[in-house]
């Protein structure tokens, strides 16, 4: 191979690289869309006059819905931008905080003589300034549908030539920026103009109406529709009968999985269809049997009625082939992840519903979804670094040359 | 090969002092200014570099250097002209919005800072700082333009040149209009001068800051 070649062959592994990088940023950059409330603060500028500061609240993401198992995570975060009014000119290095109201429906928050009478609060929030956007003040949090207000308090900074203190309150608008929904704004400070809206209800934007996969509890059911229904239920135990918890999937005919997770797991499919239910290898003690005696983890039913199917693994240890250290690996960043998006639920709640979109078992933290991102995240990343190696390498082979 | 892997090590040896010399800086000095934002994230800025050498604009003449209607922008601006005994610069610097509507066009003179220790030669250096929100100027620029307002011929002097480097658009036109009118031809000669390096603290503006303690 010529050097020109190889440089070129050089140049090609730096561009898939940087592109697997580019992709992985990107993908990690939040979306931003507007509906946000507004509001004008004056400052008096030593030596300059009057000043206006434009104050802007909203969630991200919007139009926000509470989290629903399978279909939206429900994060919205809360962010804040301030502005110089006059230039546009993003204000950084300023103190924040919210107080945080929620109320589960407009009954609730009709009954209620202040914000202090919320159905949760979580007060001294402090909103973080994001790094590279200044100006762009953020927290975050996964939500649940219902009513949402916020207290904005703290010191901003005017250029570091001035302060202005803040105490502001303002509650999302039913219906978003236009409005037509319950009015929300009893709590609401003066002052405040255009709206953040309060979550919609995400089954109004269903289309068919009635989708397919996803059954009345958000799970990924799958065998939705008309027909009659049956539950399909799979546990697991050692031979010795003590408890023991399983990966388990099962696929309908078209060979698509529909519902998946450590036992016990329940799935209600429709009659009269067949249903493919496998045991995983993962770790030992492997298989052994079902409980009809049938020794081959991987079988089809044909749903007649509620069926409980119970798997028997032996008491041996042994090595597994399709037992990998990834696997562990996953589970323990999978682990990570639930534990964090717990921590930053508002109301509590949201997380827990988030959490159980598809997986019974007491071992949540394999929910496919947050695995299966980790896992593409950490392909993206490997490859990017190893490409960027493989280039490294190859100029200095091509120099020593 | 010997050599090649030598010059590798030497190679690496400078970058490594590079990096090492950046970082101490980085983390340390630069005069600077409150409301300047830089470029967000890693993005690469967009830059204008105008060379006015033999140049000669005539009474009233306009030179035309930087337009990104209907964005208005934050950047950076410098020019290195002719000056007067107080480093005010014979041609004006103006910015702000030139619409093709007469009543929405607004622009100002922009507050320039004086770089004595760059200066040479019969020319000043300015820095300043677009949009400038406690000194002065058009708070929404999208153009920027030198005019001559001076009432005589303005020749420019070999090296004399304009580098505008946009590091943001911070808005549109269409959604921030100029509610009030001032057209170019309404201006004075004579930019406001700032200095930060002559013994008046007077004539330092507004928003100067020195991160880091190191002068």
């Amino acid at each position: 191979m010529t050097n020109h070649s190889a440089a070129s062959r050089n140049v090609l592994t730096f561009a898939v690289a940087a592109g697997l990088l580019t992709v992985l940023i990107g993908s990690a950059l939040p979306m931003q869309a507007f509906g946000h409330a507004l509001s004008i603060e004056s400052i008096n500028v030593d030596g300059v006059g009057e000043r206006g500061i434009f104050i802007v609240i909203g969630h991200t993401s919007e139009p926000t819905f509470g989290a629903f198992p399978g279909i939206h995570d429900g994060k919205h975060n809360v962010e804040v931008f301030l502005e110089d009014l006059d230039t546009a000119l993003p204000l950084a290095g300023s103190s924040l905080k919210i107080d945080k109201f929620y109320f589960e429906d407009i009954n609730s928050f009709n009954n209620a003589d202040s914000v202090e009478d919320a159905d949760e609060k979580e007060k001294g929030v402090s909103l973080s300034g994001v790094f590279g956007d200044p100006g762009h003040y953020i927290t975050r949090q996964v939500t649940d549908d219902g009513i949402y207000g916020y207290r904005l308090y703290g010191t901003v900074n005017y250029f570091s030539v001035a302060e202005l203190e803040i105490d502001t309150t303002v509650f999302c608008t039913e219906g978003g920026e236009g409005g037509g929904g319950a009015d929300t704004s009893k709590f609401n400070s003066p002052g405040w103009f255009g709206a953040y809206g309060c979550h919609a209800d995400i089954e109004n934007i269903f289309f068919p109406e009635d989708l397919k996969n996803v059954k009345d509890d958000g799970s990924n059911g799958g065998g939705g529709g008309g027909g009659d229904k049956a539950t399909i239920t799979v546990e697991s135990e050692l031979a010795d009968g003590s408890e023991f918890k399983k990966y388990v999937a099962i696929s309908d005919e078209t060979g698509k999985t529909v519902k998946k997770g450590f036992t016990p797991v329940e799935f209600e499919g429709k009659v009269g269809e067949d249903y493919t239910i496998e045991v995983r290898f993962q770790g030992s003690p492997q298989f052994d049997h079902w409980e009809d005696g049938s020794e081959t983890r991987k079988r089809t039913i044909t749903l007649q009625e509620d069926i409980t199917l119970l798997a028997t693994y032996g008491n041996d240890v042994e090595s597994e082939p399709e037992k990998s250290e990834t696997d562990s690996n996953t589970t323990a960043v999978a682990s990570s992840y639930t534990g964090q998006i717990q921590q930053a639920s508002f109301p509590s709640g949201a997380a827990t519903t988030s959490s159980t979109m598809s997986v019974a078992s007491s071992q949540a933290a394999q929910t496919p979804a947050p695995a299966i991102g980790m896992e593409y995240l950490s392909f993206i990343v490997s490859a990017a670094v190893v490409g960027s190696i493989v280039g490294i390498k190859r100029i200095r082979s091509n120099r020593s040359d | 090969m010997n050599n090649l892997k030598l010059r590798n090590i030497r190679l690496l040896v400078v970058a490594a002092g590079i990096a090492a010399i950046g970082a101490v800086y980085g983390s340390s000095v630069f005069a600077s200014h409150s409301f300047e934002l830089g470029v967000a994230g890693s993005n690469i800025p967009q830059n204008t570099h105008v060379r006015l050498d033999g140049l000669t604009l005539p009474p009233g003449g306009v030179l035309p250097l930087y337009d990104a209607s209907p964005n208005f922008v934050a950047g950076h601006f410098l020019m290195r002209a002719p000056c007067d005994e107080n480093h005010v610069p014979t041609i004006t610097v103006i910015a702000g919005h030139i619409d093709e509507h007469m009543h929405r066009t607004f622009v100002d003179k922009v507050p320039l800072y004086y770089i004595d220790h760059a200066s040479t030669a019969g020319s000043c250096v300015w820095h300043a700082h677009t949009p400038d929100p406690l000194n002065g100027g058009a708070p929404r620029v999208t153009d920027i333009d030198l005019i001559n307002l001076s009432g005589s011929d303005v020749t420019f002097n070999p090296g004399d040149a304009v580098d505008i480097n946009i590091q943001r658009a911070l808005g549109s036109m269409q959604s921030s209009p100029y509610e009030e009118m001032q057209l170019p031809g309404e201006l004075t000669h004579g930019n406001t001068v700032y200095d930060l390096n002559d013994d008046n603290p007077d004539n330092d503006g507004f928003g100067f800051i020195e991160e880091g303690g190191e002068e």
